[in-house]
Formats: structure tokens, sequence, C-alpha cells
């Protein structure tokens, strides 16, 4: 594999490409997969060798990881999710998802969303990690809502009241299908 | 050639008791109220005497298409029929029924921008419109025959591509709660029984001509490609409902339900709806996958496609294809449809296989089939919800002869079979016994009829609002928002303007400055987290309900406009506010903008409330009309309004709300009452000095 500092100006474009059209399929490229060096040397070579080619690719770190994107088809929160998707950490991504959508929509969030993409847990794999959050003081923030259907939610104490997250899970769960 | 694009300049009258037809001109009678509704409120106010009632020959009815109705406007195909409307309780007021389809831009190909029916045929008929060709023709071969049967009839007497709008056995029974239907899945909900009481069975419209457009092609092609970048899925749902890559949000209810791995199952072969990026406006019609959102995970294998209306690309009707519906019960296997009108399902409590199981999507087909071919209106699933609630109090039992009690098998309906369904559509289109007579009466009706309890009116979740109807969007969503648009009108209130933007998924951080730009920052509370009234929340309401009668008037969808917000991150998510304006100019060569246009939709609305004052014989609208139920104050009952949690309202509060309101409009705040004033400023003096002679107008 290439280091970054060795290539050319062509073989630099082709790595962009690779990155752009991972993107486009919705996936990461694992830094690691695909070149030799970090962040500074992408940068200094982006600006040297082939101004304006990769304005677009954009450097994430999760854990000891890092992974490439293009935000010309990707967005950073995209990214930042499937990264933590991809560290197979299943309390953190779930923490950190939570804690998110608590903060910004606000909202509480569905157990089930994590079966979707990028998270792509099984039932078996979120009922476990819920359990081991629930005795852990490092996710004591994170509360479970549930709506009159039985359905169940997450929420982060830090940015939501349990009044508001349980009335929020009835409006997702049963409201919003009862007012279609 | 008119003076103006998109109307096509006549309105058609139809007298049923003299058999005659007579042309207007649109524009010098009706282009200050553009069309749609605002010519139904017209038509009503200038030639309706007072307190008619809805199936008085006096009563006349309009199905009204507007300037952008069969322009190519995106999602511009809807008819909007206006009437002294059944269903209202205990006076029977002005309302109207909208629907979709095909027949409203039929109408405009064959010359028509409205036609006003009025008097009673002596036998029944049904019009055959084919251009400027206009016959009133027997029907007694198809009276007493379903929708399905008499457009296919008609359709083979005039042509297959013959557009046809008609009533089912419900609406010539003048059951109140019935249909009139187009295209086999689009009903006008509450007004099949005044085309039954004047025994029109189907109008029926084939048109060759086309609608002039005053810009030229290549300003309207921009147009067009720049009205269709800023539209989102079906509700102008401008996020997905689940993470993508190219989303920066994603809300579970959102309608944009496109995935990836998301399949119109039952095509052949399988299509995969797949991410439908914002930019790429070729797959805008695979954006709205509603099978599973109307009716769970396991309509994904029924899916045979989506379909919906004349240029409109949010494709929210379902087509099915579901064998066992045609192997158990003898229905079609093939159905269409979208939201409510799946809601044969809401009979039931529960279904042997579960909430969104095989059970429950048999009962929405097999229910959808009954409801749309008898012509029957759920009334907002009210009907289903008056159903559960009769039978679950004991009020079916206590209110039914006991040998017609017996007669239904109830425990066919304990055991949640769809093929029940039949006892309950079939008794009510032919108002059979009791049961049938009660329940297509509409929830005032019924309620007094059984002694339906004071609870009745009282409880949350009966969804009872006021004047025999129940709420559409209201304290739930928007808080005083919602209570203010579901406290103006006859019917439930039908407007989606509020409802579709604070839906739209985007977080309240950024609704907020969207609304500061439109009605100011306080217009939006996060949600279930209601904060008092104030002035921002009044204007959002305003906006709402006039945006609402410009849609109706025009015709656009008010399931899909406003454009308030867009899907474009570039944008910051703003959509544009003008928008209506733009397509409104552009079409008609009329230059308005966004503020002029709503001043038209303020005049079509003021209408409607002289309307509704003339007929309740009222000026005081505040304490007679502009109410609210027990439980948007009382519900929860242990907790206080504007805390978390909760949506409960606070009685002084929404007083307050009423006097933002009336302000806003010029309204007389002690009564709710248009002034002299405000409807000269909106050129309405004749309607000022006519409601002074009624003694209607305030001081």
């Amino acid at each position: 594999m290439t280091g970054i500092r060795d290539m050319n100006a062509e073989e630099f474009k082709a790595l962009v490409e690779v990155v752009r059209k991972a993107s486009n399929e919705g996936e990461l490229t694992l830094a690691a997969e695909v070149c030799q060096g970090g962040e500074d040397e992408f940068a200094a070579l982006a600006v040297t060798a082939a101004p304006g080619a990769a304005a677009d690719i954009i450097w994430i770190c999760e854990g000891d990881k890092s992974y490439l994107f293009s935000e010309r088809t990707m967005t950073r929160r995209y990214a930042e999710a499937a990264a933590l998707g991809a560290s197979r950490d299943p309390l953190r991504m779930i923490a950190a998802t939570v804690r998110s959508e608590s903060a910004t929509y606000p909202r509480p969030t569905r157990l089930e969303t994590f079966h979707d993409r990028p998270f792509c847990l099984s039932s078996e794999e979120i009922t476990t990690a819920v359990a081991r959050m629930r005795a852990d003081a490092q996710y004591a923030d994170i509360a479970t809502a549930r709506a009159s259907n039985g359905a169940e939610f997450l929420f982060s104490s830090n940015h939501l009241s349990r009044d508001q997250a349980v009335s929020m899970a009835e409006w997702l769960a049963v409201g919003q299908c009862d007012n279609p | 050639m008119a003076a103006f694009g998109g109307w096509t300049g006549k309105t058609l009258r139809v007298n049923l008791s003299t058999g005659t037809v007579q042309v207007e001109d649109t524009i010098a009678r009706y282009k200050d109220v553009l069309g749609g509704t605002g010519v139904g409120y017209k038509v009503l106010w200038d030639e309706v005497p007072a307190r008619t009632r809805a199936f008085d020959k006096e009563n006349k009815i309009i199905l009204g298409t507007g300037p952008l109705t069969g322009t190519g406007a995106p999602s511009g195909g809807r008819t909007s029929i206006t009437t002294i409307f059944p269903a209202v309780y205990p006076d029977e007021l002005v309302a109207t029924g909208h629907m979709g389809g095909g027949w409203g831009a039929e109408l405009k190909y064959a010359g028509w921008d409205n036609i006003i029916i009025e008097g009673q045929a002596p036998k029944p008929v049904f019009l055959a419109i084919v251009d400027d060709k206009v016959e009133i023709r027997d029907a007694s071969h198809l009276w007493g025959n379903g929708i399905y049967h008499a457009t296919s009839s008609i359709c083979q007497e005039m042509g297959a591509d013959t557009q046809v709008a008609a009533i089912g056995q419900a609406g010539e029974n003048q059951v109140r709660l019935s249909v009139v239907m187009t295209g086999f899945s689009h009903s006008a909900g509450g007004v099949g029984g005044v085309l039954g009481s004047k025994r029109l069975k189907a109008i029926a419209v084939k048109g060759t001509g086309s609608v002039r457009i005053a810009a030229d092609k290549k300003e309207w092609k921009q147009l067009i490609q720049y009205t269709l970048s800023i539209m989102g899925a079906n509700n102008q749902h401008v996020v997905p409902s689940t993470p993508q890559p190219w989303a920066e949000y994603y809300a579970p209810g959102s309608r944009w339900t496109a995935r990836r791995g998301l399949y119109w199952g039952a095509a052949s072969p399988a299509v995969e709806t797949g991410e439908c990026r914002p930019e790429d406006l070729h797959r805008m019609a695979y954006r709205t996958a509603k099978a599973t959102f109307d009716l769970g995970p396991n309509a994904e294998k029924y899916t045979v496609r989506m379909g919906g209306c004349v240029s409109c690309p949010i494709r929210c009707h379902s087509h099915l294809d579901v064998p066992a519906v045609e192997e158990k019960y003898g229905f079609s296997r093939y159905a269409a449809s979208t939201c409510v009108g799946w809601g044969g399902r809401a009979f039931f409590k529960s279904f042997p296989d579960g909430a969104r199981g095989q059970a429950s999507i048999e009962a929405a087909v097999v229910g959808k089939h009954l409801a749309d071919d008898l012509g029957i209106w759920t009334h907002y699933s009210q009907l289903q919800r008056d159903f559960k609630y009769a039978y679950d109090n004991g009020l079916i039992k206590a209110n039914l002869p006991g040998s017609e009690y017996r007669s239904i098998p109830w425990e066919r309906y304990d055991n949640g079979d769809p093929g029940f369904l039949k006892e309950i559509y079939t008794r009510i289109a032919y108002k059979q016994g009791e049961f049938g007579s009660a329940m297509g009466e509409g929830s005032g009706r019924l309620a007094e009829r059984w002694r339906f309890p004071a609870e009745y009116y009282k409880q949350q979740g009966t969804n009872w609002w006021k004047m025999g109807h129940p709420k559409h969007h209201s304290s739930e969503e928007g808080g005083q928002t919602g209570v203010l648009i579901n406290m103006m009108y006859n019917r439930d209130c039908q407007c989606h303007s509020h409802s579709n933007f604070l839906g739209n998924g985007l977080p309240v951080k950024i609704q907020k400055e969207l609304a500061a730009k439109l009605w100011g920052a306080g217009a939006v509370d996060p949600d279930g987290n209601v904060t008092p009234m104030n002035i921002d929340k009044a204007r959002f309401a305003v906006w709402s309900v006039l945006r609402k009668e410009l849609h109706d008037s025009l015709t656009l969808c008010n399931w899909m406009y406003p454009l308030a917000a867009s899907p474009l991150r570039s944008r910051g998510y703003e959509g544009d506010n003008g928008i209506e304006a733009k397509l409104y100019s552009a079409v008609t060569g009329d230059r308005k903008d966004a503020a002029q246009l709503d001043q038209v939709a303020e005049r079509i609305f003021n209408l409607h409330r002289v309307l509704t004052m003339r007929d309740m014989a009222a000026m005081d609208m505040r304490t007679r009309h502009d109410t609210a139920p027990d439980w948007v104050f009382d519900y929860p009952p242990d907790r206080k309004p504007f805390t978390p949690g909760h949506y409960k309202m606070d009685r002084e509060d929404i007083d307050s709300a009423r006097d933002l309101f009336y302000q806003l409009l010029g309204w007389d705040k002690k009564t709710g009452a248009p002034t002299r004033a405000s409807l000269e400023k909106l050129g309405m003096k004749e309607v000022a000095d006519r409601l002074e002679r009624l003694g209607l107008l305030t001081a």
C-alpha cells in the first residue's frame, strides 16, 4: 500500500475517487485500508499535489480508527453514526445516539432504530446492551420510556425530562398513527 | 381566449329540476375568489337561502377546480365540493369535501372551471360532459348500484378515458356519512348524500382541450423544476424516516419512508425504493412508500406500486395485491388507497395476529372495497371510534331491538374477523334497521339518538371536537395553534398547513429558525412542551387557515403545500412561502405576491365565516362556534398546563388565543365576527351591507 506522502497527484485522485464511491454507497472508508499516513499528510498533499481535488473528503476518528468520507454524498452526522456502528461497541453507540437525539430534535429514540443502517444491531444485541447500560454508571442518564402499545424508547435525562420523553414516546408510537 | 391563463373562463350551471344548463363567465363572477371553495362559498352566500338544510331542494352543490388545476403545477389535481354539509350538527352549515384523482383536470380540459348543481331531478340521472356538450342522461340502470359498477358502466358508455365522480348506495339513500368518489379511491367526504338528494348519480367528464398557461414555456418549466426541488415526501416531510447517508436528520414518523432494502414487493419483478436523495427528482415518486407506513411492515410484500393524483409527484396511494382478500372474502385482491381510506381495520379492538398482522391488512382492504363501493364516509375514522365506544359501553345493545341485535354476528367482531365489516358497511349504506340508520348519521346525531353519556363529549379518546365532528390535528399538534384552527370550521377542519410543518422531521431549533422568518420563533414549541399563547402562534394559526383556503381554491393539495420547509440543506431547509403566488402568477398572468394572494384567501375565509353566521343566525361566534371540548382543558386531570409531557390547555390562555386570532383578522374580539372595516378592507362591502340587514354586523 502506498503511503500518502509518496503518492503522486494521479494516485491521490484515485484514492479520493475510492472514498467518494464508497460514500455514495453509504459506506465509510477505513483509512488504514486505502493508504498509509495520517490526516495531516492527506491535507498537505491535497494542497500541494492536487489542489482542490479532495475538498469534499473528510477525516473522522472513532476510537483508534480513522475513516474517510465524501461530504458530497454523506453527511458528517451519518458518518459519525456509521463510525460508531463500526466500533461494535453497542453500549457506546446506543448512548451516543440517544444523547444526540435527546439533545438535537429533541426526542426519545425507539429501540427499533438500532436495527437500521448504520447501526445494524440484532434484537438480542439491543436487549443485551440496554440491560448492561442499566448497570453501568457511565450510562446513568440513559433511561427508558414506554408507549401504551409497548413500544420502548430510550432518552437521556441530561436533555429530556421523563414527562416529556414519555409523552413523546406515546405520540411517536401511538398518537401519530391515530392522527394520520 | 380568456384574458387570463389558468381559468377556462366558463362555469357550468345545471338545474336538475328544469333540466337546463347555463354557461357563466368565471372571470367576471368568480375571479375574486379564485375557484374551488371560494366559488362554493360565494354561490351559497349569494344564492342559497339562509337556514337551508343539506337535503333541501334549495341547497346547491358546487364542484370547483381552480386556476392551477390541470396545469401541471405539482400536486394541482384536486377538486373542492362545497355545499350545506349534512353531517354538521345540530345546524347544517357550509363545509367542503375534497377529492384528488384526475376528475378536476379533466373538467378543465373539457373547458369548465366549476359546476354548480341546483334543483332536484325527477328521476335518477347522471351528467355527461364531453367538452362543451353537456347532457343530463338517464341513470335508472345505475341507481341502486355501487360506485365501482356505476363508474365502469359509464366508462363503457362514454369511453375508457372518461373521468367519473359518482355516489354509491349510501349517497343515494342520503346517508349523512357518504362520499363522492372518483378513480375508485379518491373521495370527497360528507357530500355524497347531497347528490343523492338531487338524484344525481354521477358526473362524467371527457375533455380534449388544454389549460392555457400565461408564462412562456421556459419560465414555466423552470418554475416547475424549482417547485419540485423544494418538495419533500407526503405531508411535506423533508427528512427520511431512517438514518441515510445523504440526510443530516431523520425522523421515524416521516412519510419519506424509502430506503435501501424496502421494496414494492408485489411488483414483478420487485422494485427497490432505494435511497431517494432530494436532488434526484426522477425518484420523487419512490419517496413515499406509504403501504408500510399505513399498514405496517407486512404490507411491503403486497405493494405493487404507488399511485396518486394527476400531476402529483408524490404518490401517496398504495396499490396492493392481497390474494387472501379474494380467497377468503370474495372481494377483489387488488386495491388502492391511502391513510384513513384503509380504516376498515380501525373498527376492530384487536386481531388474532396483532395490530399490524395479516388480518389487519385484510380488514384494511375489505373495508376499503366496502366503503368505496357503497360510498360511505368514515369521517376521519370517527365512525370507527363511535362504533367502538357504543359497543364497549353497551349502547348498541341498549338501542337496537333485540332481534336486530341478535341478527348481527358479534362473535365474528370479537374474533377480529375482517368479513364482519360487510355487516357494518352494508347496514349503514342501506340504512338497515336501527344500527344502519343511526351509525350513518354522524357523531352528533348518533350521540343524541343513542343518548351517549356526557362523558363521551369530555373524554380525550373519543376525539369528539364539536358540532358533530372529530378533532383534526388539534392541541397535540401546535398547542393553541391547533386548537384555533379546529375551532374555525364546521366539520373536522381538514387543515394540514400547521401539521405538515410541525411534522416535517427537522429539529426544533431549525423549525424555530424557519418559523422566525414567517410568524416569529415563538410559533413553535418543542413537542410535548407547550408554552403559553403568544402572537407568533396566532400568526401561525391565521396563516395555516388562509393557506388551506388558498389551496382548496387554487387548487393545490394541502397535504403537500405550503412548502414552508424543504429537504435542501443548502437552503438551510427553508422552503418558499411564496410558491403558491409564483405558480398562480405564472399560470394566470395576474401577478400577485404572497401577501396579495393571502388577502384573497382571507376574503374566502371571511365568506365561510359570514355564511356560518348567517345559517346559525348568530353573531356571537366566540361562545357559540369557536369552542373546544372539555378534554382539551381537563386531560390529563393530574397535570397543570404548560408543564412538560402533555398538551393540556388552559381556558384563559385559549381566550387570549381567540383575542389574538380575531385581532389579526380585524374581527370583533367580543363576538369573533367580521366587522364592516375588516370586510371592506377585503372588498366585501356588499357582504357587510347584507350582514347588517340580517342584524349580524357588529356595532
